[in-house]
């Protein structure tokens, strides 16, 4: 993976005391850390757990990064460890049940949605999958063929675009306009679930 | 304008937005949240589509590493503030009077004899010792004895309250001890 200059930068600022910079890359990089960590722990709410505090170990190590690698790389091999040593421990500690007050008030749709078992988290998610299954059946065949091939196969926009014969720049347009047409859809639900 | 923005904030979560786009996107990820908000919308487009468990992660995780983050720094910043010139000095002095009075209560149960030493004229321990004990100031010490106990406490103590404490009794008597039984000051 190449060197990224702006992660190199964010890491730059981190490094002189800008947690909003460590912020932006927790954002940049969340969500495929997340996957990551999945493949090891199955249970969402622990892959949350288990990602949090890959990001926390890397927090406490950025000062002695010296940009040899690229950030994702270094982060990726903190992640995996991360992992591998959440299992270990796993498997030699006995099971907890483990209530947590803080998040047990916070009337959040994250909480909501992570909550497997909750009736509200199921019947939310259910009619998030159903709305969203709605909107990709309705759009047009271009968008929804560029959405799935990056969401559910994982193509890059080189990919993408090589197997729809079209410029790069029109599959990033693709996209983000079926992006745009699910969040539309799926908004209304969300912000009625935040009671806005 | 927001829609090119938005259009960036797509390419940015697949890792497909080019550096310099990325460097301005950065800057306006910083100030606003509603993008931030946006970004973790879409991600959760890509779970739903995946059919993957633990929808709508994002918010809160962002949130949570932050938190996380921020504690992680305050508790970084209290062993610094402890090592300043005057925790140091403080801590020093702490167990410099933990000393004494451990000292004094020894000396007070007679676990220890007061010895017909230089060390044990000296009017220092009489001063402040409890009056309601009664103590066997006849009682010889033993030196060797009192000395291995200082610098034993001076070893569990740190190195700086050994500085402090067990110099006066190893080394000699102090001169502050010794000024003051002949009635003058430290260094006549």
């Amino acid at each position: 993976m190449p060197v990224n200059s702006n992660d190199q930068v964010l890491v730059e600022r981190v490094k002189q005391g800008d947690k909003r910079a460590f912020d932006l890359l927790v954002l940049k990089y969340q969500h495929k850390i997340v996957n990551l960590v999945m493949r090891y722990v199955r249970d969402p709410s622990e892959a949350q757990d288990v990602t949090q505090e890959a990001f926390l170990k890397a927090y406490r190590a950025i000062p002695r990064f010296r940009g040899d690698s690229a950030f994702y790389t270094w982060l990726y091999r903190i992640a995996i460890n991360t992992a591998k040593n959440h299992l270990v421990s796993m498997s030699r500690r006995p099971i907890e049940y483990n209530l947590d007050l803080q998040d047990s008030e916070q009337n959040s749709i994250s909480n909501k949605l992570r909550d497997d078992d909750s009736p509200e988290g199921l019947l939310l998610r259910d009619e998030l999958r159903q709305t969203m299954e709605d909107c990709v059946a309705a759009l047009p065949e271009e968008l929804r063929l560029a959405i799935t091939l990056r969401e559910a196969e994982g193509l890059s926009y080189d990919e993408i675009a090589q197997t729809m014969d079209c410029p790069v720049g029109t599959v990033r347009s693709r996209i983000f306009r079926a992006r745009e047409a699910i969040d539309k859809s799926i908004k209304p639900l969300l912000d009625g679930q935040w009671g806005r | 304008m927001k829609q090119v923005i938005d259009e960036q904030l797509s390419a940015f979560l697949d890792g497909e937005l080019p550096a310099a786009e990325e460097e301005l996107l950065l800057r306006r990820l910083e100030r606003e949240t509603d993008y931030q908000a946006r970004v973790v919308r879409y991600a959760m487009i890509g779970q739903l589509i995946r059919g993957e468990p633990g929808i709508g992660t994002g918010a809160g995780l962002v949130q949570r590493i932050g938190e996380a983050v921020a504690d992680e720094t305050a508790h970084t910043a209290a062993p610094a503030r402890r090592e300043s010139h005057w925790g140091a000095f403080a801590t020093a002095g702490i167990a410099a009077a933990a000393g004494l009075v451990v000292l004094t209560g020894l000396l007070s149960l007679g676990s220890v004899s007061v010895p017909e030493t230089p060390l044990a004229s000296q009017p220092v321990v009489p001063q402040i010792r409890n009056a309601d004990f009664q103590s066997p100031a006849d009682a010889p010490i033993e030196p060797e004895r009192l000395t291995a106990y200082l610098v034993a406490h001076g070893d569990y103590a740190g190195g700086l309250s050994r500085q402090v404490m067990a110099s006066h009794v190893v080394n000699g008597t102090p001169d502050v001890m010794l000024a003051s039984s002949r009635g003058g000051r430290p260094g006549e």
